[in-house]
């Protein structure tokens, strides 16, 4: 597989140099021509989550609470991978009822109601050392504002968290 | 900060673009109850019949000054009450402020009776409490002031 690459990424630049070889009068022709050069660097790092799966719970919320609702949880991971150090990011998604690129969990018995709410990631980036245990923090939020008036009942979203690379 | 972190996010995209395959994801499962509550926002009310006058007569109405309460949305609400404290069976009374023996009855009654639903903290809800005192039961009554206290209960 390996050597596959190597053939395919020696082989690139001498087809280039045959194409001119052969053709050495049709770009000169049109007078200018834009080369278009794109590389792509593949990171020397792989993280990954030490679990699949994490719940974010607000628990039982009373529309009298004067302040918002926070909700924590955390989750473990680690990079590996040739690098000494590696540089991740952390990519929600905006779940399954999202609104304008917002969040909102869905009311499991009457699904026409929803009850927006806030993701928050810390670390959202960073650069960790090699295979060394981290941690990142997820913080909901409803604002009392939009649980105030919802309607009663159980509440579930689903967000897929991607690390990267 | 919501901006710098965003546009990060993206930066960080673009430059691991390439490297879809090195990349793992969790699943969060988000969740929350809003919890079916009822509660009186005006804890108290007051029914006053003024100055019962025998010889004036007639039923009278008393002046109502209503409770208040909300529920959750989409909350079914039950009200109830005690029929206050001097009761004879489940007719109302007020007693005598000196005399222990002498009582007015008088009816009570609310249009926010049984189940209705709640419609969020915004929307309160008035209790329509009507109360009457009929002209047979005051025009022989001993003089002097009368009272009673009812206690309403919502739930859930």
């Amino acid at each position: 597989m390996k050597d596959t690459g190597r053939g395919g990424r020696k082989a690139a630049p001498a087809i280039f140099a045959i194409l001119l070889f052969l053709f050495p009068t049709v770009s000169l022709a049109s007078g200018t021509t834009a080369v278009s050069v794109t590389a792509t660097v593949l990171s020397k790092s792989v993280c990954r989550f030490d679990s699949k799966s994490l719940a974010l719970n607000f628990g039982n919320v009373d529309p009298e609470i004067q302040a918002d609702a926070t909700a924590t949880t955390t989750a473990g991971f680690r990079c590996g991978g040739s690098a000494a150090n590696a540089t991740f990011a952390m990519v929600p998604d905006v779940g399954l009822h999202a609104t304008g690129g917002f969040p909102r969990m869905q009311n499991g018995t009457v699904t026409s109601e929803f009850l927006p709410y806030f993701l928050a990631l810390n670390p959202p980036t960073g650069t960790v050392p090699r295979n060394a245990n981290q941690t990142l923090t997820v913080t909901g939020t409803i604002r009392r504002s939009d649980f105030q008036d919802a309607y009663a009942g159980t509440y579930t979203d689903t967000v897929v968290l991607t690390i990267l690379p | 900060m919501k901006k710098v972190l965003m546009a990060m996010v993206a930066v960080a995209l673009v430059a691991m673009a390439g490297s879809a395959m090195a990349a793992d994801s969790a699943s969060v499962t988000v969740s929350a109850s809003i919890a079916g509550n009822c509660r009186f926002s005006t804890n108290t009310g007051t029914v006053s019949f003024g100055t019962l006058d025998p010889e004036a007569g007639g039923n009278v109405s008393g002046t109502v000054t209503q409770p208040v309460f909300w529920c959750t949305r989409g909350t079914a609400y039950t009200i109830g009450d005690d029929v206050g404290l001097h009761e004879t069976g489940s007719t109302y009374r007020m007693v005598h402020a000196t005399s222990a023996t002498d009582f007015i009855p008088y009816t009570f009654a609310y249009t926010a009776t049984g189940t209705g639903a709640g419609a969020g903290i915004a929307n309160r809800i008035t209790m329509n409490i009507a109360a009457q005192v009929l002209d047979a039961d005051y025009i022989n009554a001993l003089a002097g002031s009368y009272s009673d206290t009812v206690t309403l209960t919502i739930s859930p």
